[in-house]
């Protein structure tokens, strides 16, 4: 086991450390802090509509199989068909939500799907 | 480069803002020399992505047997047909100041198809906790050793 300041101390045998720039322009910590307020800032910003609650909060890239109380999300790009004017569609983002048990532990299934212009704007859901 | 910033931002100037530190954070990890990353350090250390599973275990504390210790755990998982090479590799944590720790190989095992030539193998690695605490653990990435030409003539 080797322990090295990414930072400053240079390890022994192995160069490993932040350009002076770097160092001189932000400290790792402080842009580790700021940047676990900002996301706590988002969080923050995402309200569930009145009468729901969120049983996923929103994160900003969802995983493709992610768990929550006991229900499986599935995300999915469904990819654009193609049309008789042979020019593909645009691709889906759709979630599957899948869920199980007795009727009383039932929280309200849904599926839920819209959608997107391009599925590269799927990166910043 | 990213400079402070104070008070509260909208929506799209806080997610602006993220990505701009995790983009500054991103550049002060370097592989150290003769290795580069094959998983590049991330924050989301749980879990499993590709080619490894992080799995937080415990063990009793060498302090105090009767004491729990939980410790970060990595297996990293590798395999290939006849003829692709292994890499070898190495998880690296971060703690919250950007030091950097090597996790410590452990147990392992591999196979090997007779017939097909196929292969896999899982290595395990650990890092003890008296070192940097689980907890404490804010970025894990996995290097590589770099490939050389003496390698390839191998």
């Amino acid at each position: 086991m080797t322990t090295h300041d990414a930072g400053g101390t240079a390890p022994q045998g192995e160069n490993i450390r932040m350009s002076e720039q770097e160092v001189a322009d932000v400290r790792f910590r402080d842009a580790l802090d700021e940047l676990d307020a900002r996301r706590a800032d988002l969080k923050g910003m995402f309200e569930a509509a009145s009468g729901w609650r969120w049983l996923s909060a929103p994160v900003r890239r969802a995983s493709s199989v992610a768990m929550a109380g006991g229900v499986v999300l599935h995300q999915l790009v469904e990819a654009g068909g193609t049309g008789r004017d042979g020019v593909v569609g645009p691709s889906r983002l759709t979630v599957v939500a899948a869920q199980g048990g007795s009727d009383e532990r039932r929280v309200g299934s849904s599926v839920r799907s819209r959608t997107i212009a391009r599925v590269n704007d799927t990166s910043s859901l | 480069m990213v400079e402070t910033t104070q008070g509260r931002l909208s929506f799209a100037g806080t997610l602006n803002r993220i990505e701009a530190l995790e983009a500054t954070l991103a550049k002060m990890f370097e592989p150290a020399v003769g290795w580069e990353w094959w998983g590049k350090p991330s924050d989301g250390v749980r879990g499993s992505r590709a080619g490894t599973h992080v799995l937080t275990l415990s063990r009793p504390s060498s302090v105090d047997e009767s004491v729990w210790e939980r410790y970060l755990a990595v297996y990293v998982n590798q395999g290939g047909g006849d003829g692709d090479s292994r890499r070898e590799c190495r998880p690296v944590a971060y703690d919250r100041e950007g030091r950097r720790y090597e996790l410590a190989d452990g147990d392992g095992g591999s196979t090997r198809d007779g017939d097909s030539g196929g292969w896999v193998e899982a290595q395990l690695f650990e890092l003890d906790p008296t070192v940097l605490r689980n907890d404490d653990v804010a970025f894990l990435g996995i290097e590589a050793k770099q490939e050389t030409r003496a390698d390839d003539d191998a």
